[in-house]
């Protein structure tokens, strides 16, 4: 079995990637000397440091996708919890207190499964004032028998 | 130009991610890295890229050191995944120059 979900960025997303890519490097170039004298010990610079100049050329497409290789994700995906993705979705993201208030659920137990479902990169938080807004990461999910 | 990012959960604490940049039908760049969540959070164990054009495995310690590098042939997603199915978390102790 295998469960997928993919999303492609849009070009504020895109944006968005590269000014949290400044913020933690500087800039490109910056980049491109730490990776070179640390390319073995931090692979992670390696890959941002590729996902930048990729994202940097035109018409380039950013895409992620989550791929479960077994049934397991299946318990994280209760019924309440795809209820709220499904909110997410339709509403493009709203607060955590909007969310209870629109579902009719407990504070706690809407928050706890927010947590759930970022975890698994379904949806991801951003922070508008001192609210915490959830935005859905994708818009389907499927499920393939053929592998 | 195509940049795909992709997480494939092997189990709740192991993952492998992806990262494959392709222009037209060519294969740029790829990274595949093995990482269970340990205490840290996500703990490199094995990857396989082939930044500056040479492909070659890493793998690296608890404290995410890089412990060793080997040149091996270029590798795709369902190849590494199949290697880290069979192997989950012996695969540091495996030769993988030889898989």
């Amino acid at each position: 079995m295998r469960i997928e979900s993919k999303i492609t960025y849009s070009r504020e997303e895109k944006e968005e990637l590269v000014a949290q890519l400044k913020k933690r490097y500087g800039s490109l170039t910056s980049l491109q000397q730490k990776v070179a004298m640390r390319k073995c010990t931090s692979p992670e610079m390696v890959d941002d440091y590729m996902i930048w100049k990729g994202i940097e050329k035109k018409d380039a497409a950013l895409t992620e996708a989550h791929i479960w290789k077994n049934a397991e994700m299946m318990d994280q995906l209760t019924t309440r919890r795809l209820e709220l993705l499904e909110h997410i979705h339709r509403t493009g993201g709203e607060s955590v207190m909007a969310l209870t208030i629109a579902l009719k659920r407990n504070y706690k137990n809407v928050y706890d499964d927010l947590l759930a479902l970022e975890k698994t990169g379904l949806i991801c938080f951003r922070t508008s004032g001192r609210k915490k807004i959830s935005i859905a990461r994708t818009s389907e999910i499927l499920i393939r028998f053929d592998d | 130009m195509e940049i795909q990012r992709t997480r494939v959960w092997m189990h709740r604490d192991e993952v492998i991610d992806a990262i494959e940049i392709t222009e037209g039908k060519r294969r740029r760049y790829y990274s595949y890295t093995y990482r269970t969540l340990g205490k840290n959070g996500w703990e490199n164990q094995v990857r396989w890229d082939n930044f500056e054009g040479q492909p070659h495995v890493d793998k690296y310690d608890s404290n995410g050191a890089l412990i060793e590098q080997k040149s091996v042939q270029e590798k795709s997603l369902e190849e590494v995944s199949k290697i880290v199915a069979i192997f989950r978390r012996n695969l540091v102790a495996m030769e993988l120059e030889d898989l």
